[in-house]
């Protein structure tokens, strides 16, 4: 046991820090309150934060990326998102499929999708699974169903395959270079025997994009509609095996993505300490200040212990990761089951403590901390998520 | 960041588990279903656990102990308590007032408290604080109020102090052979000022013990009354200074310990419940097999997940003394642990259905009633707001 970082650890979190606080929350609030889903997103954040390395963390040194382990990844998340979530995500999300190419991709696929990812500050990356008919349904298929899951369907005409159907609520749908997409490839057995996962660049001929959905929270992440007709991908593009594109999302990628979120949460759980410390410890009403309130001190009191137990169990995780010990997979489902429940609770007491000031006062931001947990419910908490973590003891 | 153990720590990790398993566990409810709260205690116990090193465990070295860090106490009091929480807190309660002694004592006192203690296997120690006027408000007291805190009046004659007072609800107060007890030494100022913690040992001419209390849960673990009528005291016996006492509490361990005993409990109460729900069938299926059964081991996992990093977190970094760790912290832990715990006994309750609250043999039940004790100890509304107050001094 031991917790202390390296330096070199200590030094990406204390960059992730001056970046989020100099960079990301001056203007949080202000892409928040955007009423356009398309135009909450700024290229410029994306730019900057890419020439610190924060797009490209996670890509091997070889293939010219930076090659933090988790245990920095989880602090660079949290620093982020500490100044605003979906920014955070925005940028983690690439190293989620970082984390797929390096373990399912060919050198050939490295060599003509990693090399541009690299290469460019505004490549991001994206994976579309969620289909109108297919949501919590691919992530625990029924085991012998051959209806259920994926129906965006490819079929293999010569060295190319076609694909037909629709992506919906995708992470970074209208502004990603390259989408890791699943599809069906034969409809007539499960899912799980059934599905392929395509590398399809978005200039792919057939593709385009749709509507952006309007988020109640993660304003700034972007989430929309990809529709395939007639698009043509190469068969070079299948990543891992045709047909085993369900173990493919089982993978690595899957394991980050559960971590990823914890991460997340964390950060926003200790800007919403912060904030609600700040208020306590100014507001002066009654006689006194809000902090010598008995009620106050119990709120606060919550807030911190729920935010350090995820900390810790954020940590544990990442160092598991790093160890590559076999608790790793699992306990990181918990552990986004656990993030969802601190995160929501934490935000809510912030607005609780921000009474009137935080409800109904856009300024104060403590209601969109909260309606930015909102989202842990579907990615990390609902009862889906809940029962894997137990189906696989 | 480093989760792996070394060859030492999982040596007495497994060294618990096995004592655990082949002596705690087979007397544990046993032990717990005896109806005279002075009768649920079992001497043999004691014995054979302190000849395997678990009532000494954290003496260091030089004075004959093991001297164990703060991880590997928080893996063997972890694995006691899954067998059985109330005998791991009887062991541990020694590792605590050995921590102070320690930290405080000097080489006299070590001398003629600490030999003695090494070489007896039924040597137990105590701390007597609460009194029946002085509970929550001597853990945070107002500040200055000298009505409040302690009221155990020690007053200085010659090289003795006379102790006269009443102390309740003592942990090992009935088969402790020294105790730490608080006094007031001033009462005319605050017990911040007028406090003062002296070495009792249990045959001091004036000291008794009263009656011992009935409890719900943790009933293997003695808890019973101190009186005090004109007990005298050597001044040699003082813990650090007249008028000091509460500069000698706030120790970290005990914080550590009822949470490291918390996840012993969890485990325990998680093994129950996925056995009982891959066994149990009804209606044409296994338990495990409805979704809310699935829903609720899944929380009972999370939970003790959860729970167990913070204590290891906790832990590992009390003994990097490089590390920037906060005492608050650790008050945050306990707190989060009586959460944790009665969430995830009160789970497995509901798991086991009729089963589980009707028949006592399940164990069931008496994790439930074990898990009570930590509203007090650990997670009660003065227990959270003194970590909020600690940080806000910070």
């Amino acid at each position: 046991m031991d917790v202390s970082l390296t330096e070199e650890q200590r030094a990406w979190q204390l960059k992730a820090r001056k970046f989020a606080q100099e960079e990301l929350r001056p203007i949080s609030l202000q892409r928040d309150r955007i009423s356009d889903p398309r135009a909450t997103f700024d290229w410029d954040i994306i730019r900057k934060g890419s020439q610190l390395g924060f797009r490209t963390a996670v890509v091997a040194k070889e293939w010219g990326g930076h090659g933090i382990d988790l245990v920095t990844q989880a602090l660079v998340i949290a620093e982020l998102a500490r100044g605003d979530g979906p920014m955070a995500k925005t940028f983690s999300q690439c190293w989620k499929w970082s984390h797929l190419i390096a373990a399912g991709c060919t050198d050939d696929q490295k060599e003509r999708f990693l090399k541009p990812f690299v290469a460019d500050d505004t490549y991001l990356l994206g994976q579309a699974g969620t289909e109108p008919n297919s949501g919590s349904d691919h992530r625990l298929p029924p085991p012998e169903d051959p209806r259920a899951g994926w129906k965006l369907r490819a079929e293999r005409k010569g060295d190319e395959w076609i694909l037909n159907g629709e992506k919906c609520f995708i992470a970074n749908g209208n502004v990603a270079k390259l989408f890791f997409v699943s599809t069906r490839t034969n409809p007539n057995v499960r899912q799980q025997e059934g599905g392929t996962v395509f590398l399809v660049p978005v200039d792919t001929p057939g593709l385009r994009i749709g509507k952006v959905f309007n988020k109640s929270g993660w304003r700034f992440y972007q989430n929309a509609e990809l529709i395939f007709e007639n698009a043509r991908v190469p068969h070079a593009n299948v990543v891992g095996e045709v047909n085993g594109g369900h173990a493919l999302r089982n993978g690595p990628a899957r394991q980050f993505g559960d971590f990823e979120l914890g991460a997340n949460a964390l950060g926003i759980c200790d800007a919403a300490v912060e904030m609600a410390m700040q208020h306590a410890g100014t507001r002066w009403q009654g006689g006194r200040y809000f902090k010598d309130n008995q009620t106050i001190q119990l709120k606060l009191s919550e807030m911190h212990m729920l935010t350090e137990a995820l900390r810790s169990f954020v940590m544990r995780v990442a160092a598991e990761g790093n160890a590559k010990t076999g608790q790793y997979a699992n306990n990181a489902i918990l552990l986004q089951n656990f993030a969802t429940d601190a995160l929501q609770r934490v935000t809510a007491l912030n607005l609780d403590i921000h009474g009137g000031a935080g409800v109904v006062m856009m300024d104060a931001g403590a209601e969109k901390l909260v309606r930015d947990a909102v989202i842990w419910t579907h990615l990390a908490g609902d009862s889906v998520q809940r029962m894997k973590a137990v189906r696989k003891h | 960041m480093d989760v792996s153990l070394t060859e030492e720590q999982r040596a007495w990790q497994f060294k618990a588990r096995k004592f655990a398993q082949e002596e705690l566990q087979p007397m544990s409810l046993k032990c717990d279903r005896i109806a005279d709260p002075r009768d649920t205690f079992d001497w043999d116990i004691i014995r054979k656990g302190s000849k395997l090193g678990f009532r000494t465990a954290v003496v260091s070295k030089e004075w004959g102990g093991h001297g164990i860090d703060f991880v590997t106490q928080a893996l063997v009091i972890s694995e006691l308590a899954r067998a059985d929480s109330a005998m791991a807190k009887t062991f541990s309660q020694c590792w605590k007032w050995s921590h102070l002694i320690a930290e405080f004592c000097t080489s006299d006192q070590k001398q003629r408290f600490l030999k003695p203690f090494m070489a007896d296997d039924t040597y137990l120690l105590g701390h007597a604080g609460t009194e029946p006027n002085a509970g929550s408000d001597h853990r945070l007291p107002p500040e200055d109020d000298p009505k409040s805190g302690w009221r155990l009046r020690a007053e200085r004659r010659g090289d003795e102090w006379i102790l006269n007072g009443e102390k309740c609800f003592i942990a090992n107060g009935a088969v402790g052979k020294l105790f730490f007890v608080d006094a007031r030494t001033n009462p005319d100022v605050s017990i911040h000022e007028g406090g003062t913690e002296f070495l009792v040992p249990i045959d001091t001419p004036g000291l008794r013990a009263g009656k011992v209390f009935n409890k719900s849960g943790w009933r293997f673990y003695q808890n019973a009354e101190l009186i005090f009528e004109n007990a005298r005291v050597p001044h040699a016996n003082v813990v650090g200074e007249v008028n000091g006492a509460y500069k000698t509490r706030g120790g970290r361990f005990g914080d550590l310990e009822l949470s490291a005993n918390a996840v012993g409990v969890c485990d325990a109460a998680v093994e129950m419940a996925m056995q009982h729900a891959r066994t149990r069938w009804q209606d044409g299926r296994y338990f495990k097999e409805n979704q809310t059964i699935q829903l609720k081991l899944s929380e009972m996992h999370m939970l003790t997940e959860a729970l167990r990093s913070f204590v290891m977190r906790v832990a590992a970094e009390n003994d990097d003394k490089t590390s920037v760790h906060q005492s608050a912290t650790n008050i945050l832990l306990m707190n989060f642990a009586t959460d944790v715990i009665q969430r995830v006994t009160n789970l497995n309750l509901d798991v086991h259905g009729g089963a589980g609250i009707t028949m006592m043999d399940a164990r069931v039940d008496k994790l439930v009633r074990d898990a009570i004790i930590w509203t007090h100890l650990a997670g009660d509304s003065v227990q959270r707001m003194k970590a909020v107050r600690r940080m806000k001094m910070n």
